[in-house]
């Protein structure tokens, strides 16, 4: 026994013929019947169709021998389904290898037949028809396995584990009780069609089998084995964890309240005459105002710590400087009338002690503190200084390390705007601008004779125009695409005239992949005509040169990068200025490199066609990519960049022309401060000005009060007709023009002997070979035969850097602020 | 003295707001004038955060006017509040601020609340307005 007869007995078949035994060659393996009737012509234990297996098989002639098994036993009965399984190998056209007859008052047959060269054809069949399913294209000249399945009207044919063909016909839906009639193998019932060929494992099964079976039997007979599906489930040994926990504590603060003090002082008490006034000042919290002797006074100016100093009378006892310094210290006014009673206080100072120092000799301090407006901007983070100061910052304009207090001046400097520390200690930006109703208006009544000091701007002093110029370098990555055609110069029939020797499509292929130049398409080559009579007069061409071609075009394209430099010339203009000074220019250079590296652009080389993102661009006739959104100086930043300097450029005109003062001496005012618009109406002088720097000083032992006040006013002395343009940043100035090539590259077939041929040098390209020997003009030239292929370069002009250029100008309006003299 | 948590007079957030000893002040002359002050909202300690207690990160940390004597003196709506400087001219008079649902310990994150006084109301000296500032939590970052 065997694994494939083993499968088969498992199967419990009704009938199992193996065909291998000499003496009785066709016994039924089940009921150990033989089968009879052997003519003259069977050959018996020739080679059997199990692999492995030395049971052997049965050869039918063809002519006349048959077997014919027993019939005394039921085949089917009423089965469901059944199957007939066997191996046959035969080069016959025809004959009958199974005719079973099933019987009774309907009569059935199954038959088994080679139908037709390479075709077998299952039918099963009753007295009015027959229902088949027939399979073609086969080779049965080796061991081929036959399943014929019946299930309930339907049939279906496996050759070799392959389902070949299907029937169904509801004529044959069940299977009847039958009894035996005729049965036959190698030969059909009526003794006709004899099958010439072997036969082997003839197996009639009970059920039909279901395709795994149909494989499974198939692989065992040819040693192939059975499929044998794993499920193989892996897993993950993990090792024990620690999953950590993260408590969150949570601290709750009320609701708060922030009172308010709203101070509204009624300008009627201080600027009438206040009886008496006295100074509040509180050191670390603590009124130490009943100590203060001598005098104290506050200076305070735009961009700038306001000072205050003051003497005061220590305590008895030990006296050490150090407990009076780094104190928070304020000071506040404090107008009273005249018994006393307090009529309006003002907070003039907030700010920490600087140094304290004692004299020993007159037994007083001297405390200086200061508003330390650098120091509170030196170590605040960006983006506070961007809340407190606002304006506009661009690395490439200034330092980027910078500390805090310089990055505030650099935001600074793009507003028309002065910071400073208030009264109240707060950090605040004020613009310089007047305001259109004046805080404070000082007649000859509100200050004191002499003190008006009026310094005008000089023409050193001024900036009519700032010209900056800012280059921005980047890198544009360029793509050239060119069609490069190998020419079919003279054509098919002066080929056939002269016969020379043809361009081999692998040489083309190589030279085109070979060069500088990168192929991006398929080579198209010309072809050779197939076999025929061309030409005038006619001459025939036998082909056989598929390996040759008359021509060829492909696209080749080469990449470099080009180093672009836009160079922005931006001008800021103040037109009333230069009206009444001329031109006073102050010129600034910036630059900023969007950062590329192009190294890899230029050396890869494989590649099939423009990069992603790149348009052909009219002005050169290539395909452009430009690098200049790239994350370090992209054209974001240049857009910036140039907001930034047309920011600067205007508020330095701007600064300059208020560099106009005027000084005076106000009745002492608690109003008055760095944020304060005044105007003096006098009878010579008529003035609005921004307070640029006060000094107040109060004396303790004398109750003199004296505030100085430095009063800024905007000037242009023109006209008054410049506009103020909006400082939107140019756009990006246009692509020169390139002188651009030819992008297409003709390579001839020159071929020498023939006449017109010129002389060879190293100069010429494209295909030189020679017309056939006996086809040759005596003394014309002759060429080295050779494919040379010659792209052109890059223009110098195209590789080399570029430079293109936009100039724009802005008008600037300078304030005209109050100014009238007169005698 | 009670510190109140979270509210600093300078931005350096180094010196906390003291209800015993500090105020908002400001000084303007009548109906001519107008005072801008402002205040911070935050901590020093960058390991926090801050969100309003009522539904944290999701509700606004709210700092609202409020008038202890309705209908005299000085009135909310002459108030305004603004988280920059430059806000406070478009700000409307009354109107609550809402500062971010969360503000991030540190000096950086802190978050400024600018007030404006428009007088309007006469000389004299008004204590009647106070600032509320809503419950906050400090979460752990």
């Amino acid at each position: 026994m065997s694994g494939y007869s083993d499968a088969i007995l498992a199967l419990s078949p009704k009938q199992y013929y193996r065909c291998g035994d000499a003496s009785s060659p066709l016994t039924d393996e089940i009921t150990s019947r033989s089968a009879t009737v052997f003519n003259t012509g069977t050959t018996f234990e020739v080679a059997g169709a199990i692999v492995g297996d030395a049971n052997t098989a049965v050869t039918f002639s063809g002519v006349s021998d048959y077997a014919k098994p027993t019939l005394s036993y039921d085949l089917f009965g009423t089965l469901a389904s059944w199957s007939v399984a066997c191996w046959i190998k035969s080069t016959d056209t025809a004959g009958v290898f199974l005719d079973f007859k099933v019987g009774g008052g309907s009569a059935r047959w199954i038959t088994l037949e080679i139908s037709a060269s390479n075709e077998i054809t299952a039918s099963i069949g009753i007295p009015s028809g027959t229902s088949a399913a027939v399979a073609t294209g086969l080779d049965l000249s080796a061991w081929s396995f036959v399943v014929f399945n019946w299930s309930a009207g339907a049939t279906e044919l496996w050759v070799n584990g392959v389902l070949e063909d299907t029937d169904n016909n509801p004529t044959y839906s069940t299977w009847p009780a039958s009894s035996p009639l005729d049965r036959y193998i190698g030969i059909r019932a009526d003794l006709t069609f004899a099958y010439a060929g072997s036969i082997d494992e003839i197996a009639f099964l009970p059920a039909a089998l279901a395709s795994g079976d149909v494989a499974d039997l198939y692989a065992l007979g040819t040693g192939a084995g059975s499929t044998l599906p794993m499920r193989l489930s892996g897993a993950l040994a993990v090792a024990a964890a620690s999953v950590p926990m993260r408590l969150r504590t949570v601290t709750t603060h009320a609701a708060a309240s922030l009172p308010m003090y709203l101070e509204a002082p009624d300008p009627a008490h201080y600027r009438g005459s206040a009886a008496a006034w006295s100074l509040e000042v509180l050191l670390d919290d603590v009124d130490i105002s009943d100590q203060l002797t001598g005098e104290a006074s506050i200076e305070a100016a735009e961009d700038e710590s306001a000072l205050a100093r003051l003497t005061l009378i220590p305590g008895t006892g030990s006296v050490d400087p150090d407990d009076y310094e780094r104190k928070p210290l304020s000071l506040r006014f404090v107008g009273r009338n005249s018994a006393g009673a307090v009529l309006y206080s003002a907070k003039r100072f907030t700010g920490i002690t600087s140094t304290a120092t004692y004299d020993p000799d007159e037994g007083v301090i001297t405390l200086e503190a200061t508003t330390d407006l650098q120091g509170r901007f030196e170590n605040l983070p960006r983006a506070t200084i961007d809340n407190l100061i606002g304006g506009q910052w661009s690395e490439y304009v200034f330092d980027e390390t910078a500390d805090g207090w310089q990055y505030a001046r650099d935001r600074l400097s793009t507003l028309a705007s002065e910071v400073h520390v208030d009264p109240y200690g707060q950090i605040k930006v004020v613009p310089w601008a007047v305001k259109g109703t004046p805080d404070v208006t000082l007649t000859d009544a509100a200050r004191f004779d002499n003190s008006l000091i009026v310094t005008r701007a000089t023409r050193r002093d001024l900036i009519t125009r700032v010209q900056a110029t800012l280059d921005f370098r980047f890198v544009r990555l360029r793509h050239r695409q060119i069609a490069a055609t190998l020419v079919d110069t003279y054509g098919f029939c002066h080929y056939l005239s002269y016969g020379w020797r043809l361009p081999a499509r692998e040489a083309i292929r190589a030279a085109a992949d070979g060069g500088a130049w990168t192929r991006v398409s398929e080579i198209t080559f010309t072809d050779l005509p197939p076999i025929g009579t061309y030409c005038t007069p006619a001459r025939g061409w036998t082909g056989g040169a598929d390996d040759f071609c008359l021509g060829a075009t492909w696209l080749a394209a080469r990449r470099w990068a080009q180093t672009v430099t836009e160079v922005y010339t931006l001008e800021v203009v103040a037109g009333d200025l230069e009206e009444a000074i001329g031109v006073q220019t102050l010129a600034e250079d910036y630059g900023l490199e969007a950062v590329y590296d192009a190294g890899d652009y230029e050396q890869i080389t494989t590649f099939d066609g423009p990069p992603t993102g790149a348009v052909l661009s009219a002005k050169t006739d290539d395909y452009q990519l430009d690098a200049d959104q790239v994350e370090a100086a992209g054209r974001s930043d240049l857009a910036a960049a140039q907001a930034v300097i047309l920011a600067k450029a205007k508020t330095t005109i701007l600064a300059r022309a208020r560099k106009n003062r005027i000084t005076v001496a106000p009745v002492y005012d608690p109003t008055i401060t760095l944020a304060s618009t005044v105007r003096i109406n006098c009878p010579y002088l008529v003035a609005t000005g921004k307070v640029a720097g006060l000094r107040e000083t109060f004396d303790l032992a004398s109750g003199d009060l004296v505030m100085v006040l430095e009063l800024a006013l905007s000037r242009h002395g023109g006209s008054g007709s410049a506009a103020d343009d909006t400082l939107t940043a140019p756009s990006a100035p246009a692509q020169a023009d390139e002188v651009t090539s030819s992008r297409h590259y003709f390579a001839p077939i020159r071929v020498g002997g023939i006449p017109g041929a010129v002389t060879d040098s190293d100069e010429l390209d494209g295909w030189l070979t020679n017309a056939q020997e006996s086809e040759r003009t005596p003394g014309a030239a002759l060429y080295r035969e050779r494919l040379v292929l010659r792209l052109p370069a890059i223009e110098e002009g195209a590789r080399n850097a570029t430079e293109v250029a936009a100039s724009v100008s802005y008008s600037v309006a300078v304030p005209q602020d109050e100014l009238t003299l007169s005698n | 003295m009670t510190l109140i948590a979270h509210v600093y007079l300078d931005e350096s957030l180094t010196d906390q707001f003291d209800d015993a000893s500090d105020l908002l002040e400001a000084a303007a002359v009548d109906g001519t004038d107008s005072a801008d002050g402002v205040f911070w909202v935050g901590d020093p300690d960058d390991t926090i955060k801050l969100q309003a207690s009522s539904d944290p990160g999701v509700d606004p940390i709210a700092v609202s006017i409020v008038d202890a004597s309705p209908g005299g003196g000085v009135e909310a709506s002459h108030i305004k509040l603004a988280a920059t400087q430059a806000l406070l001219d478009s700000a409307t008079g009354g109107a609550t601020l809402n500062l971010p649902a969360t503000i991030n310990g540190g000096t950086a994150g802190a978050q400024p609340v600018w007030y404006r006084w428009s007088n309007s109301t006469g000389d004299g000296i008004s204590t009647e307005i106070s600032l509320s500032i809503v419950a906050r939590s400090e979460v752990a970052i």
